[in-house]
């Protein structure tokens, strides 16, 4: 069965909405290949990966706001802050040329600093802020919208 | 917050319809860039439809494999096709590029998409949506 694959999907961060756990994992996929992109300092690799992840993070934040606009998601502002300044921290990686050192240091980033866990790598720091958003946020939505019947 | 698919083209399931809004989006950037003269945005359209329509299908597949969609096989199969062509077209595009006649393939592609889009629409997308919601998947 589809979706009980990888450890980040796991039940404690799989939110039952199908398209939502799909993107994700998809998420979680790309942070994987970053990691060994940077670890390898493949600059042109590491670039091209960065904007799939900011083109991809970006599509993905459109369906969740799309809902959340449809659907009248009370918390519909305060979420979609959040994606902006995940975004943002992106936008800020991919003119580094690659360069393996500078990507992995927007770990000490703002968007980042709540973060208990702090690991000084941007590929590790990302995934452990997905996995944050997804129980403290996409969590909310999930249940929101399965109430109504939409996921 | 709106999108660019067409009325008639919706299928009533917000991500499928959102995401078909993206692959309109990306023929309309195909268009502007033959008027504008920007070859390069070409490029950048073939890339970003590869990964989309990745991301697209096996999404689209997950909620048939989800509903035992019996027509998933020849919706499946439309996919691949579309990928296999995706990659034809990145193919053709890198020959011809820097040649004069680079519009003429650009529009032909842009005519292309649009023709294969809506057709699959009409005669897949719209056809599945109906079948999730009856399953009582929450869309």
């Amino acid at each position: 069965m589809l979706f009980q694959g990888p450890a980040e999907t796991q039940p404690g961060l799989r939110t039952g909405v199908i398209w939502q756990d799909h993107h994700h994992q998809t998420l979680f996929e790309y942070f994987k290949k970053l990691d060994k992109a940077c670890r390898a300092g493949d600059a042109a690799q590491i670039t091209h990966l960065l904007e799939e992840v900011l083109n991809f993070a970006r599509g993905h934040f459109e369906v969740e706001e799309l809902y959340m606009a449809e659907m009248g998601f009370q918390e519909f502002d305060a979420h979609k802050r959040v994606h902006e300044g995940f975004l943002k921290v992106l936008a800020k990686a991919i003119p580094l040329h690659g360069d393996a050192a500078k990507v992995q240091s927007l770990a000490s980033d703002k968007l980042f600093q709540e973060l208990q866990e702090a690991p000084t790598d941007l590929s590790a720091i990302m995934r452990i802020w997905l996995q944050r958003h997804i129980q403290q946020h996409d969590a909310v939505l999930a249940a929101f919208l399965l109430r109504h019947d939409r996921g | 917050m709106k999108h660019l698919t067409p009325t008639e083209l919706l299928t009533g399931i917000l991500w499928q319809d959102l995401q078909h809004g993206v692959f309109f989006g990306k023929i309309a950037e195909v268009r502007q860039a033959v008027q504008t003269g920007k070859a390069e945005v070409i490029t950048g359209v073939l890339a970003a439809l590869e990964t989309y329509a990745l991301d697209h299908f096996t999404l689209e597949e997950a909620y048939m494999l989800q509903t035992d969609y019996p027509e998933s096989k020849g919706h499946q199969a439309e996919h691949q096709r579309f990928e296999e062509l995706v990659l034809a077209a990145k193919s053709e595009w890198r020959a011809i590029q820097g040649k004069q006649d680079w519009r003429e393939v650009a529009e032909d592609l842009s005519a292309f998409l649009e023709f294969w889009l809506k057709r699959h629409i009409c005669h897949r997308d719209q056809v599945l949506a109906p079948y999730i919601q009856r399953a009582s998947l929450p869309v």
